[in-house]
């Protein structure tokens, strides 16, 4: 190929171009490993009052114009990272939940691309969010973000180790475990990620190892930059469990009798019995799919028709709420459905007519129904 | 067209400074310039002692330390000798290490007005001119006072730090 001048020029000032192109690789984690830094210093003097010809320098000393070279070194590789709870919180689960997620984002603060390999542990005490560690979540597994929603995705976030991250870039890492149903309310489960610089490219799989001895000139050396200089950084999240803590009492009284009426009804034979089921939660999550199965007394006669104009046989209140009813059919079937029948021994109290106790107040149950003493 | 023009360049590139080389004669002053880090050692006695050992493990926020040195290896004194050291692409100067008496160290921003370090000025986008920061600095020159004279050896060394 023949190059003209004009080609020349041109060709040169690709060249020039490529070579700034190379230099703009500094980023907020610092020049990029493999980076040659060149310095050569240019010394100009005069003998006898006459300037003489610049000299440049070179790495052992050189004395001709226009010789020299640069002194040069080539960047190496610091291994940094830094890996963060993410949401500022614990995660709320309740006992026996599945694929429940802590997440946390690592980030490669090093200066080149790195992987990392992850693992996530149940701490062992400890206190995280101000919470002391006092169970464990099972079934411990990590997953990348590798859509970047920020969100867990099962069957799309998959890989269990980040491949490559550039330098200066964050990935979204999630902790997946599963509550076990032996939790109980107010139980912390802390847990860790750890994740530890790899070899780019390898799935995590190549862990990184720093260079041992001298430095190499001319050759990206490796160093590990972080706080203990091992390539693992570490950061804790918390499952907290929260589930219905429920409270039951049972109190009766006397509501009419034969002779008195409803005025100081006395416990005699004929005398109605009012059976009042109160149900708290004093947890931190509602109880739900409630069924109430009480036997009914001995002796004792359910009395139908007890409430709401002598239309139903249970009455419920939630809280302040007015009072709902329901009828409790005998011969053990709902036959209307409304979530309230009696068997040979029991009455029934269940969905829909009573489902679910909320925590506190103003989710207090009250069923209450009437028997006839015999 | 892309890999031609590629190893065209690069040839121009290699054989330029040597072709120059060889048409120069020598001069009257050797100038070399090296690179080091500074490596902590305990000593036996417990006593920490940094020392200087050529750059080895620079990494993004290790300082290195230049040092120019310029000897006179012609028979007769050289004067107005001066040494103009940049500083590095992808570094950042951050002070004067060991600097011969003789010299005198001016620095500057853009390769061309030098002043001493409460000399130099920056023009801000609106129009006023602040003091200039060290971290600025992208040249450093050391200018002898005095001649250098035949055989003389000075040096003078600078800090800079890996960003």
């Amino acid at each position: 190929m023949l190059i003209q001048p004009a080609n020349l020029r041109r060709v040169l000032l690709a060249a020039a171009t490529i070579a700034a192109g190379a230099w703009q690789t500094a980023g907020a984690v610092g020049t990029a490993a493999n980076t040659s830094i060149a310095n050569q210093a240019t010394v100009s003097y005069s003998v006898g009052g006459n300037a003489q010809t610049p000299i440049p320098s070179s790495p052992t000393g050189n004395s001709t114009p226009g010789g020299g070279a640069p002194t040069t070194f080539v960047v190496d590789n610091r291994i940094d990272l830094t890996v963060t709870e993410l949401s500022g919180g614990n995660t709320l689960v309740t006992p026996g939940q599945l694929n429940q997620v802590t997440s946390f984002t690592v980030t490669n603060t090093g200066n080149s691309p790195q992987g990392y390999q992850l693992t996530p542990t149940n701490l062992a005490g400890g206190a995280v969010f101000g919470n002391t560690d006092n169970t464990d979540v099972a079934n411990l597994r990590v997953f990348v973000d590798s859509n970047g929603n920020g969100t867990y995705d099962a069957g799309t976030d998959t890989a269990t180790a980040i491949d490559t991250l550039a330098a200066d870039a964050s990935v979204v890492v999630f902790i997946v475990a599963d509550v076990p149903g032996t939790t109980t309310n107010g139980q912390f489960a802390n847990v860790q990620l750890s994740a530890r610089a790899a070899l780019p490219g390898t799935a995590g799989a190549t862990l990184a190892t720093e260079t041992a001895g001298a430095d190499t000139p001319g050759a990206v050396d490796t160093v590990f930059g972080d706080a203990a200089r091992d390539a693992t950084e570490v950061a804790a999240d918390q499952y907290a469990i929260e589930s219905a803590a429920l409270t039951v009492a049972k109190t009766s009284a006397v509501v009419a009798d034969p002779h008195n009426g409803t005025t100081n009804p006395k416990a005699i034979p004929g005398a109605f019995v009012e059976y009042a089921i109160a149900i708290s939660n004093t947890g931190a999550a509602p109880a739900t799919g409630i069924q109430i199965n009480d036997p009914l007394p001995a002796s004792t006669a359910f009395r139908s028709g007890a409430y709401n104009g002598a239309a139903s046989d249970v009455s419920i209140t939630v809280g302040a709420n007015p009072a709902t009813f329901c009828v409790a059919e005998a011969g053990g079937t709902d036959t209307n459905s409304d979530g309230c029948y009696r068997t040979a021994t029991d009455l029934v109290v269940g969905a829909p007519a009573l489902t679910t106790v909320n925590v506190g107040a103003g989710g207090n149950v009250t069923v209450r129904f009437q028997v006839a003493i015999n | 067209m892309n890999f031609p023009t590629k190893a065209f360049s690069l040839a121009v590139f290699a054989l330029l400074p040597a072709g120059l080389a060889l048409a120069q004669e020598k001069g009257c002053i050797e100038l070399k310039t090296t690179a080091q880090t500074e490596q902590t050692v305990v000593s036996a006695d417990g006593k920490r002692e940094t020392t200087l050992v050529p750059a080895a493990k620079v990494v993004p926020g290790t300082d290195v330390i230049w040092t120019v040195t310029a000897t006179n290896i012609c028979g007769k004194p050289a004067g107005d000798v001066a040494i103009d050291s940049p500083v590095p692409e992808h570094m950042v100067y951050l002070g004067q290490a060991a600097v011969a008496a003789t010299f005198s160290v001016s620095y500057s921003i853009d390769g061309k007005r030098y002043a001493g370090s409460d000399g130099l000025t920056v023009r801000e986008a609106d129009g006023s001119t602040r003091a200039a920061r060290t971290d600025e600095y992208r040249h450093v020159r050391y200018a002898m006072r005095s001649a250098l004279a035949p055989g003389q050896t000075v040096s003078a060394s600078y800090r800079t730090r890996v960003q």
